[in-house]
């Protein structure tokens, strides 16, 4: 049946360490990356210190140390405050380093010194990390051409998501001739890992979406009442909060089949398809619902609206996703 | 441990082979919420009572009181297997599902011992007396009365409706008013009601209701100072409304993955896809709504596994659970839309046109999709809950 879904354990492969990464994760974070650094970075006040060294140093970057749950659970976090260190890029490009035996190269990765990112094909490249340093490229059948990246050869984007301000590259322009790796990850694999660990910053963004706008909902009173009492409120609030369950179970799922070393493509579309449009809704019932305050530069919840929309055409939109999934959905 | 449960399900699946009764010459119903004549029910009747009998039924109840041993995961195997096999529904899911854990949860040991096994092999039907026409969604606004009697018994009156399989049932669960002078909420007390001695006494009256299908299966149940002996009563007396939120909780799946709600979705899901892959224009808009469906299935299918595990809902540990009446009903409703729209012209073709498409499952089913989404608590009240219950906004009322 085409439409029977890889098998994943029953516990997703959760432990009480990942009960630890998570609780560690989010402490980390609220003191590193709060909402006033936030509004700090779109203020155009900088960042102080050095948040991806000290990520780094927490192990954050290594993917041949990290499970893909592990970094799911991660992202899901990093999502929350909407950092701006291109995590997942370097856990992707890490894992598929060390796989290929350049052990030297996934170091640097993780340890903060070079930032690399795996493409999903050869051609031009938008939304890539900004200060990248190392291009994957995809050749076909696990190989892969390595391209160190001189810094004229990328362009500068500025999105309307500060937070993912990065590079647009032409790899036919870049003149390192490159190494050539081979692995066994796939480029579906390597995809069905960047798919759902960027839907997992989806759901952690969604989730403080809907979390914004419901303390909002209960602080702000209209009418003799808090406005969270108006079904009008809060039944836009119930349908974002089954939205942000369901793309989480799904991402999680991916994650576990990942692991489980299970076929996980079209498990990690639905996540990204899913997570996408969540967080799309959850950001414009978020600004609606935050009423004319929601409008203003004031309100956080256009950083998490912008986030969507940089996010939400990433590696392909929900509908070029459902695509794929129909294609597979309708093999004899 | 693996080992153990593909053996089982292996076994299982064998059984169900052999023993998965040949469909009848007449109609069945789609669901217990619509049994309406002495054979659909003789016909439920005879396969669950061989499921019990086999060995398969009870993996959710203790076997002092004649279940198997609580075994989760062989009950979600039986759950699966069952829609898979396409096998039929079981007639007395209202004992099942809702009294069973009920009385597990507030009975005495006596009740226990009494009427547990009864419900597995269907030697007890029962049916559920909470709705009345002026008491729906606000339930606990009811006036049928349960007046206690010198005797310790009591004499009910009132009317009851929306009552499924009432004209089968053998037991009502019964929500009553026991005093009428506390406060509306402490004035009620929860009842296991026999009814063949009411029925002797001519006490009660069962009128059947037609859904909009054409269908039966629901009645009204009028109760003319109907007697109710003292051992009736579940817990205490004025308790009613604790017990009586106990039951909409088991029956709204949050004991348990509520397995056998989402393995037929699954299923009504599967029948889908194949009749959208016998459409051989394939349209662009209804295969991106497919796929739609098949992303929400396969999330509902996820959340239900994930709600088992603590640590991956620590921070709303009660959403999953809660929301999943609302989720599965819905997607019900929008698998038998699909269907239709998948059907074109064919969808206006329902049972009693015989060149109907899939003998007019897709109108029917989209037609009877209503009981659920409107039932067992409407999606608006499921949506004021999960808002005040998990979001933890404001009462709307």
């Amino acid at each position: 049946m085409t439409q029977a879904l890889s098998p994943i354990p029953s516990d997703f492969g959760f432990t009480d360490d990942h009960a630890l990464l998570i609780e560690t994760a989010r402490r980390f974070l609220r003191d590193r990356f709060g909402p006033v650094c936030l509004r700090a970075l779109y203020d155009d006040k900088g960042m102080d210190g050095d948040l991806h060294r000290e990520i780094a140093a927490l192990g954050w970057l290594d993917g041949a140390a990290l499970s893909c749950l592990d970094a799911a659970l991660l992202c899901e976090e990093l999502g929350r405050v909407l950092c701006p260190v291109p995590v997942a890029a370097c856990i992707i490009a890490s894992t598929l380093l060390t796989d290929a035996g350049d052990a030297e190269t996934a170091e640097s990765v993780a340890k903060g010194d070079l930032i690399a990112y795996a493409a999903g094909d050869s051609g031009v490249i938008e939304g890539a990390p900004a200060g990248l340093g190392l291009l994957l490229l995809p050749t076909g059948n696990g190989s892969w051409r390595s391209l160190r990246v001189e810094p004229a050869a990328a362009t500068p984007e500025t999105t309307v998501d500060r937070t993912r301000d990065g590079v647009r590259i032409d790899p036919a322009e870049l003149l390192t001739p490159g190494t050539t790796l081979h692995t066994r990850l796939t480029s579906d694999n390597v995809l069905a890992r960047s798919l759902t660990l960027l839907a997992a910053q989806s759901c952690g963004a969604a989730d403080t979406a809907l979390t914004m706008t419901r303390d909002y909902a209960c602080e702000r009173h209209q009418f003799g009442r808090a406005i969270g009492a108006f079904q009008a409120v809060s039944h836009p609030l119930v349908n974002t909060l089954i939205a942000t369950e369901n793309a989480r179970s799904l991402t999680l799922a991916a994650a576990a089949a990942l692991d489980a070393d299970q076929p996980a493509l079209t498990l990690a579309r639905m996540a990204k398809a899913a997570a996408s449009q969540t967080l799309r809704d959850a950001t414009t019932r978020g600004v609606q619902l935050h009423g004319g305050f929601g409008f203003t530069w004031d309100c956080d919840m256009h950083f998490y609206f912008r986030r969507s929309l940089h996010d939400y055409p990433l590696l392909g939109t929900p509908a070029q996703h459902r695509a794929a999934l129909l294609e597979t959905l309708m093999q004899p | 441990m693996a080992d153990e449960m593909a053996a089982f399900g292996e076994e299982l699946r064998m059984w169900l082979r052999q023993n998965v009764p040949a469909a009848p010459d007449f109609a069945l119903p789609q669901s217990f919420l619509e049994v309406e004549t002495p054979e659909q029910f003789t016909y439920l009747r005879e396969w669950q009572r061989k499921l019990y009998e086999a060995g398969y039924l009870g993996f959710d109840v203790p076997e002092a009181y004649g279940g198997r041993g609580v075994n989760l995961d062989k009950h979600a195997i039986v759950m699966r297997a069952l829609a898979k096999a396409r096998a039929p529904f079981l007639v007395n899911t209202i004992g099942l599902r809702w009294v069973i854990p009920t009385i597990l949860a507030f009975g005495t040991e006596a009740q226990k011992q009494a009427l547990v096994q009864p419900i597995l092999c269907t030697d007890h039907i029962w049916c559920q007396g909470f709705s009345e026409p002026a008491a729906g969604s606000d339930l606990a606004s009811l006036g049928t009365r349960a007046e206690p009697q010198s005797d310790g018994g009591y004499r009910v009156t009132g009317h009851k409706v929306w009552t499924t399989i009432a004209h089968f049932a053998d037991y009502m669960i019964l929500l009553a008013r026991t005093d009428a002078e506390a406060n509306k909420y402490a004035g009620l007390s929860y009842f296991l009601f026999p009814m063949g001695p009411a029925q002797a006494a001519g006490a009660i009256r069962i009128e059947p209701l037609v859904k909009m299908s054409g269908e039966g299966g629901f009645n009204q149940v009028i109760f003319d100072e109907a007697p109710m002996p003292a051992d009736a009563l579940l817990g205490k007396q004025g308790q009613g409304w604790e017990v009586a939120m106990a039951t909409l909780m088991f029956e709204r799946g949050a004991a348990g993955s509520s397995g056998e709600a989402m393995s037929h979705s699954a299923e009504a899901f599967a029948r889908l896809v194949t009749l959208a892959r016998t459409q051989s224009a394939h349209d662009p808009v209804l295969g991106d709504a497919l796929v739609r469906l098949w992303i929400d299935v396969a999330a509902a299918r996820f959340g239900g596994q994930r709600a088992a595990v603590p640590g991956l809902v620590a921070d709303r540990p009660l959403a999953l659970r809660m929301m999943s009446k609302l989720v599965v009903s819905e997607l019900d409703q929008r698998i038998a839309e699909l269907g239709c729209d998948f059907l074109g012209m064919g969808a206006r073709l329902g049972p009693d046109d015989p060149g109907a498409p899939d003998a007019g499952d897709w109108p029917r089913g989209f037609m009877n999709s209503f009981g659920f989404t409107i039932g067992g608590g409407t999606s608006e009240i499921q949506r004021n809950l999960l808002a005040e219950r998990v979001l933890a906004l404001p009462r709307s009322r």
